[in-house]
């Protein structure tokens, strides 16, 4: 059997993974600049600055893109194809990557999503489900 | 961003020799073992003999990744070099490592550079990483637990996100997928050989949309290796010497997250390494473009400047990109039909088409070829121009 497919903390990403236990979505923001960084990182990739604290997300954004998954390409994954995997913009303007949970809807590039918390072997996990309203692109 | 350029090496650098295994199934051997044939390969093509070689460059396999793989790979071969390197760039390694090997040789470092990468991801990967482990993705942890598994999902993405911008479509990417199997059914060494139609292209099953399984390259076991040194040199050696007319590199990013991911680094590197060149896409005969899925060939051939940003779907039907057409493109059947062997068979190949030797799938009077590298999800790319001496 493959490891798990569960992430190990380490001193950039460990208040992320807390937050996720207690079904709160965090991102480390600049204090300096003001500038998100996603995934979590040393330091600002806008002005390098390592003056960065953890801040609240709404949780709220659109997708940028999806894909509906049909392979399973670990054993655990097996139960769940077909999924829907997307790159969620946060309405704070980070990226992340997020499962789509759609229903019997079609998702779309442009969708309003919100994040929900789900268990997975004993841990808590952000994934987005949509939610009213779209962003229309230039 | 400040972007270095460079003439040096217009003309003054040149591929000596080129090697590959077969990449037949059911061969037991090691990535170590494959490495050796395909040097042993290349030196022979050169007619050099191991004592000539000063230089290497290669990285450990991702199904069995070690410390100092490139040193022991060396020993293996009977060197002890003057200059070597671990470098590892994923896909885009090799046509990276064509340039690392022109500056070595500029620098003064050494004089004659062996290039040498191997796999066995298809027999050899699930038994090795049970018990020697696997090479870390690196962001796994802000993927995997969301379902974002292996390559195709994040290509996928990509390719959505290029759908959504410019309306491209499936049977366009079934074009490349159909084309580049046609390449292959000419290569005697490729694992997938019969001929495909969109119609089977269509009936392959989803692996993650927009993508079937025929848009995803293979899973293989190959040795490849080149050789290069400098151009007075390679006039000597037995095979007609292949020019480095431009390099370049451009790496816009790194999680998948961050990268647009409807364009890639080719935007930038590849006006670099023309301008180095002195040459244009008007003047390129063949292109060997790094297709891990039909999009990223799709792609490249817009961030190229063949066509129009947006128009890669229209560019590649009605085989403008196959033998016979406008611009061949991964006459060996790359990635995708001839097997992955990560990039290192399109540099060869290229080099073969220049030398005219390609026999059923040769380009006719072919003098300039486009040599593309990539890794990661779009995050790095590697351009190299090859022109015929």
């Amino acid at each position: 059997m493959p490891r798990p497919l569960l992430p190990i903390a380490d001193a950039d990403s460990e208040p992320f993974w807390q937050a996720c236990e207690e079904s709160r979505l965090v991102g480390p923001v600049c204090t300096d600049c003001g500038a998100w960084s996603w995934p979590p990182s040393p330091c600002c990739r806008r002005c390098r600055s390592q003056a960065q604290e953890w801040r609240e997300l709404s949780g709220f954004g659109v997708i940028w893109s999806f894909a509906r998954v049909h392979h399973a390409f670990h054993p655990s994954l097996a139960k769940r194809v077909p999924y829907i995997v997307g790159l969620i913009d946060l309405d704070e303007g980070l990226r992340m990557v997020g499962r789509v949970e759609a229903g019997d809807k079609e998702p779309t590039i442009g969708a309003r999503v919100r994040a929900r918390f789900e268990e997975q072997e004993g841990r808590r996990f952000p994934y987005f489900e949509l939610a009213p309203g779209r962003r229309e692109e230039p | 961003m400040r972007q270095g350029g460079g003439k040096l090496w217009n003309g003054r650098y040149a591929i000596a020799g080129v090697g590959e295994t077969d990449v037949s199934r059911g061969n037991r051997r090691t990535s170590l073992g494959l490495a050796v044939e395909a040097a042993r390969l290349a030196v022979a093509d050169a007619g050099l003999s191991f004592d000539d070689i000063d230089g290497i460059l290669s990285h450990a396999p991702y199904s069995d990744p070690e410390f100092l793989f490139t040193i022991k790979l060396s020993e293996a071969l009977g060197l002890a070099p003057s200059f070597a390197l671990d470098l590892h760039l994923g896909g885009a390694t090799p046509c990276a490592a064509a340039a690392v090997a022109a500056a070595a040789i500029a620098a003064g470092q050494c004089e004659t550079v062996l290039y040498v990468f191997a796999e066995t991801m298809l027999t050899q990967y699930k038994e090795r990483s049970a018990t020697h482990g696997h090479l870390r993705w690196g962001y796994e942890d802000f993927e995997e637990p969301f379902g974002l598994v292996e390559a195709p999902t994040a290509y996928a993405l990509a390719a959505q996100r290029h759908i959504h911008e410019y309306g491209t479509k499936p049977k366009q990417l079934g074009a490349v997928s159909v084309s580049t199997r046609f390449h292959a059914s000419l290569n005697t060494n490729a694992q997938m050989r019969k001929p495909i139609t969109l119609d089977d292209y269509f009936a392959s099953r989803w692996i993650a949309e927009p993508f079937r399984l025929l848009d995803c390259s293979l899973i293989s076991d190959f040795g490849g290796a080149f050789i290069v040194t400098s151009v007075d040199r390679a006039r000597d050696l037995r095979a007609r010497p292949v020019e480095i007319l431009g390099a370049a590199q451009h790496h816009p990013h790194r999680f998948v997250t961050s990268g647009e991911l409807s364009r890639c680094g080719a935007t930038i590197s590849g006006p670099r390494a023309f301008g180095a060149a002195g040459l244009s896409t008007s003047d390129v005969d063949v292109a060997e473009l790094y297709d891990c899925f039909t999009y990223t060939t799709l792609l490249q051939l817009e961030d190229y400047g063949f066509c129009g940003k947006g128009e890669g779907g229209p560019f590649v039907e009605n085989g403008r990109i196959t033998l016979g057409g406008e611009l061949p493109v991964n006459t060996h059947g790359g990635l995708l039909s001839q097997a992955h062997a990560d990039g290192v068979f399109h540099l060869t190949e290229a080099v073969q088409q220049l030398r005219g030797t390609c026999g059923e799938r040769q380009v006719p009077e072919a003098e300039v070829a486009l040599v593309s590298g990539n890794g990661g999800i779009l995050a790095t790319h590697s351009t190299l121009i090859l022109g015929r001496s």
